[in-house]
């Protein structure tokens, strides 16, 4: 067992439950407003609210938050940088290609396209070699051939006795990922 | 020496202010209502604020004259919040507007009062209360404008702030860009005020002893120690005051807390 949520409010009036073991990847699906994100939130400790999380048995609370963050690590849906490029972000010049190449990762993040973005966010959270990963929605601004190249990277990373916490709205991403599902109501 | 002023000289000047009132009508500006209530207003504050302060000066009490410093702070605290477009709560933003000038007011102006000014005795409210009251107008000014451009920025940079957080940084690595450019806008009329001086116009004190018949080299020196304690105070005010809203709009645990701010409707 690795990631353990319990009662975790999810939306207004909704709590939910969720074991993640390492080496899993999990989809959260469910309809807009559902509180996939929220969940991922709650998750990181990004957002107050009830219930308990804990990894490896060690509560949410007992690790400082910036230590937590660095182990269960989230990505938004709009991902946001605090450099002029990817490559001066820390520990970059490590970072896992994801099919962007050199000149894109130097280039100004305002250059770069929202799929782009997306990579590049999920490569510098991998870079930071975390737990876990809290992905909100990563492939859905990506074509097919990208959206390939990012799941073979997190079927990497679980294989590596990680796990992943993703959302999303493709309904053959979790059978690619050989993913569980878990469906918010 | 200046004349002693009688009431006539007030009505003479104030008809400065009927004429231009009298213009507006015949230029329909829809001024003239407007300009007639301010100066009514500064006439009934002033002779308030001299009636107040004749009694202080009178009294020449320590405990008065600190109680008097700290409600011209909490004064100055309300116009802070008056000054912004989001608040983090009302009695937040005038706590941290009051409590900020308060601490760095009296941190810088009562050494200064006791070992540059001498004066005697050191909390010689005659000589205290007019130097707070400037040096707090100035600072208060830099204080509402870094708070407000603080919680602009935050809420601007939000998303970068959470990539930040979410990346591991403490809350305070995560809003230092947002910290840096507001500490820089709310120094930036005082670093102005300091660079411009005696170009344009004579400052407000060297004016004022002056018209009491001052040496002018002795009242360009009260000035400048005037302008490093409004430096001085603007430094530890904004400083201080958006360092005290970062941690306002976060949490112990590192989280940004945006529902703590309230458009003002």
């Amino acid at each position: 067992m690795v990631l353990k949520a319990n009662q975790v409010r999810t939306a207004v009036g909704t709590e939910t439950s969720i074991v993640v073991p390492r080496g899993e990847i999990v989809v959260i699906r469910g309809a807009s407003g559902a509180g996939k994100t929220l969940l991922l939130r709650r998750l990181a400790d990004l957002d107050p609210g009830g219930g308990e999380v804990s990894l490896d048995g060690k509560d949410q609370l007992s690790f400082a938050a910036p230590q937590w963050r660095k182990r269960v690590c989230f990505v938004s849906a709009e991902p946001a940088f605090w450099q002029p490029s990817i490559i001066e972000h820390p520990h970059a010049e490590h970072i896992i290609d994801l099919g962007l190449g050199p000149k894109r990762l130097a280039a100004s993040i305002a250059e770069l396209s929202t799929g782009e973005r997306s990579r590049a966010a999920l490569a510098l959270a991998m870079v930071r070699d975390p737990d876990v990963l809290l992905l909100d929605e990563p492939t859905a601004a990506l074509d097919p051939q990208a959206t390939h190249i990012v799941e073979h990277a997190l079927t990497a990373f679980c294989g590596r006795e990680k796990c992943v916490v993703m959302t999303s709205h493709d309904a053959e991403q979790p059978d690619r990922l050989g993913a569980r599902t878990v469906e918010l109501a | 020496m200046i004349p002693t002023l009688q009431i006539i000289d007030i009505a003479i000047a104030s008809l400065l202010v009927l004429a231009g009132a009298g213009l507006s009508l015949f230029l329909s500006l829809n001024l003239g209502r407007g300009v007639i209530v301010a100066a009514a207003r500064m006439v009934i504050q002033l002779l308030l604020l001299a009636v107040v302060l004749r009694i202080l000066f009178a009294l020449q009490n320590v405990w008065i004259t600190l109680v008097a410093m700290a409600a011209m702070a909490i004064f100055a605290g309300l116009e802070v919040l008056a000054r912004q477009d989001s608040q983090a709560g009302a009695k937040w933003t005038i706590g941290i507007g009051a409590g900020t000038m308060m601490a760095s007011g009296w941190i810088v102006i009562l050494p200064a009062l006791a070992f540059l000014i001498e004066a005697d005795p050191w909390y010689a409210p005659q000589v205290a209360l007019p130097i707070f009251g400037m040096v707090a107008g100035s600072s208060m000014t830099g204080i509402a404008l870094g708070l407000d451009s603080f919680a602009t920025a935050v809420q601007r940079e939000r998303n970068v702030i959470e990539a930040r957080l979410a990346a591991g940084h403490t809350r305070f690595e995560a809003l230092s860009t947002p910290i840096r450019q507001s500490v820089h806008r709310g120094l930036m009329p005082t670093i102005n005020a300091m660079s411009a001086i005696g170009l344009v116009t004579i400052p407000g004190m060297m004016t004022g002893q002056l018209l009491a018949g001052a040496d002018v080299m002795q009242a360009a020196k009260y000035q400048m120690i005037l302008m490093f304690m409004i430096a001085g105070v603007s430094i530890i005010g904004v400083i201080g005051a958006v360092y005290a809203m970062a941690h306002r709009l976060t949490d112990h645990r590192h989280r940004l807390r945006l529902d703590r701010l309230q458009k003002r409707s």
